[in-house]
Formats: C-alpha cells, sequence, structure tokens
C-alpha cells in the first residue's frame, strides 16, 4: 500500500523556502521538524543538512510600507526582485532581506544572527513608526495569508509522511503548487517523485484543485436575514472544513480555511473543488451552521490569489 | 439647440447620493450625465491636501451608514473601496482619567467596570436592544417610504406593507422603537446606565449634525440614526476610508463612469428646464443647456425646488413645507495639521488609542451645557469635539512622523446672536483649541495649520443651506413620510421627469448613500411603467 502510493502519487510534507546564498550553502526555513526525514534523502550525496532555528531570528516587514521603512536602514533592498534575497547590513548587524512573506503584500523577511535580534528590532521600530508601522500577531498573518491564498501546513494541508490515510495527503498540483514544477521536463534536474508528477499532470488524476471561493454577499445576508440574525462579517479565520456542494446537493469538495475579508468586503475562503468544477467563476454551494442547521450559501469559483496587489511582485528600485 | 434629447438621466451634483445616483442609472443603462458645480467630485465628501503632504477632511470624515449593498451593487471594491477600521474610542475625562474602548470584548468590560460595575453588563444590554431596534428599522430604512396620501392601489398596497412589517415587531423592540423615536436621548440612556463618562460617550451621538442636547426630546431619533450604521458587519462601528472621504468619493465617482456615466466638473446648474409640466433638461450658468427626459437633483430641497425650477410651477402646501423645513446648521469642523500625537497625561507615552475617535464629552452634563449656548444664539465656549487623528491609521493622509486631526464641533449655530461667522471664526476654533489643550496639556505646540470650517463655510463651499450637514435636520416631522415634505417622500416632484435623490430625502443624511440608490429604483420603475 506505502508503496503503492510512493509510485503513484507525489505528496506534500511542508511548504518552506530554499535560499540559496552560495553555489554550496542554502538556507530552508520550515514550521514543522523535518531534520530526520530530509538527513534521510541524502543517501551517498555529499550533503550535510544542520539544524540552526536557534541561532537565527527572523522579522518580517510588511505592507504597502515595508520599502519606505526598510530602505531607510538597508537602501540595496530597492534592487531586490520578488523571492530575491541579498545581505545588507542594519545599524551594525549583518543581516539576510529577503523579498517574501505570508502576508501576500509587498514585503520582506529579515534573518539576522539571534543576538542581534533586538538591536534590529529597534531600528525597523525607530523607522517604521513614522510610517505607523506596528508589530502584527498571528491572526493578522493568518488572515493576510487567505486573502493571498497561501497555504498552510495542519490547516489547508497535513504532512502526507505523517497522514493517517490518503484523505489527508496531498499532490503538489492539487494544493496548486503546480506552478514551482514547471521545469519538471528538464531531464537534467532530477528530484523525489518527478515521474509521479508528470504522470499527474498528463493522465490528470488530480482529486481536487485548491481554489478561492467567493461567498455571494446578497445570498449571505439573505439566508441570514430569514434565520433572524444579523449577517456577521467575522475576521476571525475559521479552520474548519466546510463543505462544498454543487447546485444537486452533491458534495464537490470542502474548504480548509474561512474568514470575512475586509480587503474584499465579502466572505471568502480556501477550498478544495473537483477539477471538472474548479473552472472560475463556477457557480458552487458553501455549507454554513446557522441557527445550528447546515445552510448552504452561493459561491463563485476564483483563482487565488484573490488579493493580488501589482506592489507585491512590482520592482521597487533601478536595476542598473 | 435641437430638441433631441441628448441624455437619457442628467443629476444634479456630484456629492455622495448624486454618484450613487448615477451609477445605478448609468448600470441600468441610461445614458448618465452627472453636473457638478465645483472642481471635483464629492461635495461635502472630500479630501484636500491644504499643505504640502497633509490632506484634509474637510467637511465630512468618517463612514458607517453607507449602505452595503450598494458597496456590492456598484462594485466599489474593484474601484479602490477600502474602509479602514478604527478600532479605538477613547474619551478624556476632565478629572484627568478616561474611557478607552477596544477590540477585546473582556478589556471592555474591564475598562468600563473601572467606571461603573454596573454599566459593564448593562453595556451588553444596551448594545443588544439597540440592534434588536435597528434591525427592526433597517427595511424601513432601506426601502422607499410609502406615499400616506396616495391612493392607488399601489400605495394602499405599500402602507399595508409598512403596517405589517410594523405587526411583526415585537412589543418591547417596538417600545424601544417609539422611545428612541419620540424621546430624548438622556432618557434612554438613564435607564441602562449609571457613569458620566459612559453616558457621555454614547449620548455623543444623540446630537452629531442636530440642534438638539441630549436631553432634547429629538435627540433620541439621531441616537438611531447614528446607530444604523456598520462596519463589516458591526452595528454602530465606524470606519475611515483610505484618502478619507474624499478617497471614497473618488472610488464612486470611479464607479459611475465604469457604468458609462460622464461626469462634468465646473459646471454649475441655473434652472432645470421645463416644457408643459415636465423636465426637459438643464440649463448652466454659462447658458449650455443639455437635454434629457430625467433630470435628478441631488441638491438640498431648498435648492431643488426654490432655485432649480420656479416656485409658482409647485403646489402651495409644498412651497409652505420647504419654507418652515429647518436647516439651522449647528456643526463646524476645525481641521489641524500636527507636529506629532498629542499626549495625554494619565496615559504616559501611550499613543494607540488615537486610532480611533477621541470623544471630548465627559458627561451628558457636558454636552448640555455646550447647547445651552447654542440654544441663545451663541457657539459653546467648551464644545463637544469628535476627533480623528486619521494618519494614524492611514498613514498617506500626512508625512511620516506628522498627522492630520479632523475635528467636529457643536454647537456653532448658523444664526449668532448680534455677530456673524467672519468676525467669530477664528474665536469659535481658538475655543476648540483651548478645549483640545485642557485635556492634552502641550497640543497647541503641535499645531502646524488650522482649518476652520464654520457654517457659513459648509454653506458656501459645499453648498449646504445654512451649513447643515443632513441638508435639514434630523427632527420627526423631516423623516419618512415628510422628507423633505408631506407626499414628496417618493423621491418625484411636482414635474414629470424631475427627481430628487439629495440627503433631503429618505433616509436622510450621513454618508448613506440611500438616497442616491432609492431614488435611482424610484425613477427606473417610473421610465418602466
Amino acid at each position: 500500500m506505502t508503496l503503492r502510493a510512493l509510485v503513484t502519487r507525489v505528496e506534500v510534507n511542508e511548504d518552506g523556502i530554499v535560499f540559496r546564498h552560495s553555489p554550496d550553502e542554502y538556507l530552508l526555513t520550515a514550521a514543522e521538524p523535518n531534520l530526520a526525514y530530509l538527513q534521510n534523502l541524502i543517501g551517498y550525496d555529499k550533503v550535510e543538512i544542520e539544524e540552526v532555528t536557534e541561532q537565527y531570528a527572523s522579522l518580517a516587514v510588511q505592507g504597502p510600507r515595508a520599502f519606505a521603512v526598510l530602505s531607510q536602514l538597508a537602501p540595496e533592498v530597492a534592487t531586490l526582485g520578488f523571492f530575491e534575497h541579498k545581505p545588507v547590513k542594519i545599524g551594525n548587524a549583518p543581516v539576510t532581506v529577503s523579498r517574501t512573506g505570508f502576508t501576500g503584500d509587498l514585503g520582506y523577511e529579515v534573518f539576522c544572527d539571534a543576538g542581534d535580534a533586538l538591536e534590529v528590532w529597534d531600528a525597523l521600530f525607530e523607522a517604521g513608526t513614522p510610517h505607523g508601522m506596528l508589530p502584527f500577531g498571528q491572526t493578522a498573518i493568518l488572515m493576510a495569508r487567505i486573502e493571498a491564498g497561501l497555504v498552510l501546513v495542519h490547516v489547508d494541508f497535513d504532512a502526507s509522511r505523517l497522514a493517517e490515510n490518503d484523505e489527508h495527503r496531498s499532490t503538489p498540483i492539487e494544493l496548486g503548487l503546480g506552478w514551482m514544477l514547471n521545469t519538471i521536463d528538464d531531464d537534467s534536474r532530477p528530484f523525489v517523485g518527478r515521474r509521479a508528477i508528470r504522470r499527474e499532470r498528463d493522465e490528470g488524476t488530480s482529486r481536487w484543485k485548491m481554489m478561492g471561493l467567493m461567498v455571494d454577499p446578497y445570498d449571505h445576508h439573505r439566508k441570514y436575514t430569514e434565520a433572524d440574525m444579523v449577517p456577521p462579517k467575522d475576521h476571525t479565520p475559521v479552520h474548519e472544513d466546510m463543505m462544498v456542494y454543487d447546485d444537486d446537493v452533491q458534495r464537490v469538495g470542502y474548504a480548509t480555511s474561512f474568514m470575512y475579508s475586509p480587503v474584499l468586503q465579502r466572505h471568502i475562503a480556501l477550498a478544495r473543488v473537483r477539477p471538472d468544477l474548479a473552472k472560475v467563476g463556477t457557480h458552487l454551494n458553501l455549507e454554513f451552521t446557522i441557527n445550528h442547521r447546515y445552510v448552504q450559501v452561493g459561491a463563485t469559483v476564483a483563482r487565488n490569489p484573490v488579493f493580488n496587489p501589482a506592489r507585491k511582485t512590482q520592482m521597487m528600485g533601478d536595476r542598473a | 439647440m435641437s430638441a433631441a434629447t441628448e441624455y437619457d438621466a442628467i443629476v444634479i451634483g456630484g456629492g455622495h447620493n448624486g454618484l450613487v445616483n448615477a451609477a445605478y442609472l448609468a448600470k441600468s443603462g441610461l445614458r448618465t450625465l452627472i453636473l457638478e458645480r465645483r472642481h471635483t467630485v464629492g461635495g461635502a465628501a472630500i479630501t484636500e491636501e491644504l499643505r504640502p503632504g497633509f490632506k484634509f477632511t474637510t467637511f465630512s470624515y468618517a463612514l458607517s451608514l453607507l449602505r452595503p449593498d450598494i458597496i456590492h451593487d456598484l462594485n466599489l471594491v474593484q474601484h479602490g473601496f477600502m474602509p479602514l477600521l478604527m478600532p479605538s474610542t477613547f474619551c478624556p475625562m476632565e478629572n484627568g482619567d478616561s474611557l478607552v474602548m477596544g477590540q477585546d470584548r473582556g478589556e471592555n468590560i474591564k475598562e468600563i467596570a473601572r467606571h461603573s460595575k454596573h454599566d459593564a453588563d448593562a453595556y451588553d444590554q444596551y448594545s443588544h436592544d439597540m440592534t434588536m431596534v435597528v434591525r427592526a428599522v433597517k427595511p424601513l430604512f432601506d426601502s422607499v417610504p410609502p406615499n400616506l396620501w396616495d391612493e392607488s392601489p399601489e400605495g394602499l398596497a405599500e402602507l399595508a406593507s409598512l403596517a405589517k412589517h410594523l405587526r411583526g415587531i415585537d412589543k418591547q423592540v417596538l417600545h424601544n422603537l417609539v422611545r428612541l423615536l419620540t424621546g430624548s436621548a438622556a432618557d434612554f440612556l438613564d435607564d441602562y446606565f449609571e457613569s458620566d463618562i459612559l453616558k457621555g460617550w454614547l449620548s455623543s451621538s444623540s446630537i452629531i449634525g442636530t440642534k438638539v442636547g441630549p436631553m432634547s426630546q429629538g435627540s433620541g431619533l439621531v441616537l438611531l440614526f447614528h446607530g444604523m450604521g456598520e462596519h463589516d458587519g458591526e452595528l454602530g462601528s465606524w470606519a475611515f476610508h483610505k484618502g478619507g472621504n474624499g478617497g471614497f468619493t473618488q472610488v464612486l465617482g470611479r464607479a459611475a463612469q465604469a457604468f458609462g456615466a460622464e461626469i462634468k466638473l465646473n459646471a454649475e446648474v441655473d434652472h432645470v428646464i421645463t416644457s408643459n409640466g415636465r423636465a426637459t433638461g438643464v440649463a448652466l450658468t454659462d447658458g449650455t443647456e443639455l437635454h434629457a427626459r430625467v433630470v435628478v437633483s441631488a441638491a438640498d430641497p431648498r435648492r431643488t425646488f426654490t432655485k432649480f425650477v420656479d416656485q409658482r410651477e409647485l403646489p402651495t402646501d409644498l412651497v409652505d413645507n420647504l419654507r418652515r423645513y429647518k436647516f439651522q446648521g449647528t456643526s463646524s469642523k476645525v481641521n489641524f495639521a500636527l507636529d506629532g500625537l498629542p499626549r495625554y497625561p494619565s496615559l504616559g507615552d501611550r499613543t494607540d488609542m488615537f486610532r480611533g475617535f477621541t470623544n471630548v464629552a465627559p458627561s451628558m452634563e457636558y454636552l448640555e451645557r455646550a447647547f445651552d449656548e447654542a440654544k441663545y444664539g451663541w457657539y459653546s465656549t467648551r464644545p463637544y469635539i469628535d476627533g480623528a487623528i486619521q494618519s494614524t491609521i492611514d498613514p498617506d493622509m500626512a508625512p511620516p512622523g506628522k498627522h492630520v486631526m479632523s475635528c467636529f464641533i457643536h454647537y456653532t449655530p448658523y444664526h449668532l446672536k448680534g455677530s456673524d461667522w467672519t468676525k467669530e471664526r477664528e474665536h469659535m476654533a481658538d475655543n476648540v483649541q483651548n478645549t483640545l489643550e485642557s485635556f492634552f496639556p502641550g497640543f497647541s505646540d503641535l499645531v502646524l495649520q488650522r482649518e476652520v470650517v464654520t457654517p457659513l463655510d459648509i454653506e458656501q463651499v459645499a453648498g449646504l443651506p445654512e451649513g447643515n450637514i443632513f441638508h435639514g435636520e434630523l427632527f420627526g416631522p423631516q423623516m419618512y413620510f415628510f422628507r423633505p415634505a408631506p407626499g414628496w417622500n417618493q423621491y418625484r416632484t411636482p414635474i414629470a421627469g424631475y427627481y430628487q435623490c439629495g440627503s433631503g430625502t429618505h433616509p436622510g443624511g450621513c454618508v448613506t448613500g440611500g438616497p442616491g440608490r432609492l431614488a435611482s429604483q424610484q425613477i427606473l420603475k417610473d421610465l418602466a411603467g
């Protein structure tokens, strides 16, 4: 059974970022402990993997003013493209700044030695406070990432190697991460599971497609008003499964993250839907619990991310 | 000029209701033109950069009552609609203490309990009771009111539907509704609360824009009116639009244009052209004539009925009622450019409480005393101030580290006894600044610039008669069946093809968009009929 799973599908364990510091030095960020798993993959290759979590501090400087704040301290960030990184100094502290983040907006992540963290924090806040910069917590980032269409382990997917059954495993294509695999046909770049991904793509065997859902505001209002309630518009993300149905009340998917988006003024969700119903604009129904009863509210399939400001990827300065 | 109709509809006035109305008409396929007297759309909802980098919300300064359907019907998000939550309310007190209400319910309960343990629980009961009343009123707020004197089958059906709705309202909720519609905010709030600061804060909403004190009958209606608003589903909560309310009306302008409406700026209407009792277009002050089968006035009732058309074409009772219609604006704005954030001594260096309204109303008595002076034709020595340092939540409103502070001021009656606003404007603003200085020592040292907007300025710049921000008082005799006049509450006028869609029509003032939206429904129904 395990063997079959391995040869037929490639499954996602985690979602992190690899920073290439030099041709033979990389930094991988991860949300969960993965060291043993990665070390087991080394085999006879000349690779060393070291866990450095405690040595680093990282600060996410995110939002429309992120460049204005950070460029005061490190003007070099002007030439950073989306997902690029470079070493700079903030005060006396050497740091790595990357044009990355989990908010889906213009933003940077600053990695420094853990011992320099307070100095870097203070410098950033001194530069940022006149711009209205505030510390943000987990709820804020959990809201922003839904609008940004960024899937989260333990919420939108489970680590496949720790899953109890196939329902809890996902392939990269099913999670909407297929864009990371666009060099998959280049035979000079082998990696674990490449053939299985090609097969899934070529044979169309994906079970789900990760899409955005935009709830119909009129139907939402109507269903709550009929239930004698003020329609709630709660920004707090809901991380529970909500079923998705077609108009014939057949279950065709499930939402894994749901919230009222203050930016879009709509209830939105990240949902897995059957690939044949994943076309943008398709009308589906999301199941709410209203007055302790299941009620279906109309929703439309949307492309992720549902909020995608141009500044997220725009060049901030002149590269030349 | 040929008799050919150039437009299907011409909307006079590019304030928020004119824009909403035009956008709906254009959306339905009518060739629609908006005529705006000034160089920008927005009316009394504009943002002006009076000092490099400092953006002032000259008049209207926050959003709450905007009818949520408009956001979706007109695709406003696509055009940049972005209300920013004002996450707190800060009420300074004369003894140096304060009430700071935020987003955390537990913290709010503790904060109220600091002032009164009784009121901590009463606040939940009050919020619940208000919510129930608001829910009962909402369907009436958001639909064309019936005409009591319309005896057609359709008119009678509308009345029957109203009666059915009222009969369906819970007994206690209906009683609370009547208490609010007819009584004073003080009587209503006294039933719930004992603490001065809580009552001072809550009763502030009962006087805004209106010549009443919290102890006047009629203030309950204003309290309820402001309770009809919401931000993201939270009833009674306020937001600040990105770029100020001028940012909001720019969004509306783009939405209207996206549906095909044309906007003509610097186009002042002289009069509506009529022929055989029917509107056929408008004449601009420069002599240009523009023709359309529908003309809609987004202006106030006075201009709609006595400036744009010849009152001799109107029924005598309408003209009489309009003569009695109360404007009597009582509000001013004093806006500041600040070199930094003020400090409140008992809160030390804390400044996060400035991210919402700063409500200077330590008690109902404070407000009532401020009103006393207005009753006798003068402005308040210690005024009510609804302050908002908007740059704390939208840093684009001021240069980094600097701030803009919008202050809405009560009471400053339009008619001053024995003086006028050209003489008194700076004295009035001094009263405001001195009051702020008394709560925030060192405030005056932060002031880089002060913009003073008296009722006379509101009248002369925004065009609102006597500076009334609601196009006429929110008094019982000027609401619902009677707004702006008995029998003319359904957006029509005695002149066929000539309609009204300003705040002088139901549901009334504030940035609701309701009049513009409901008028468009009536116009489209008439055109279809």
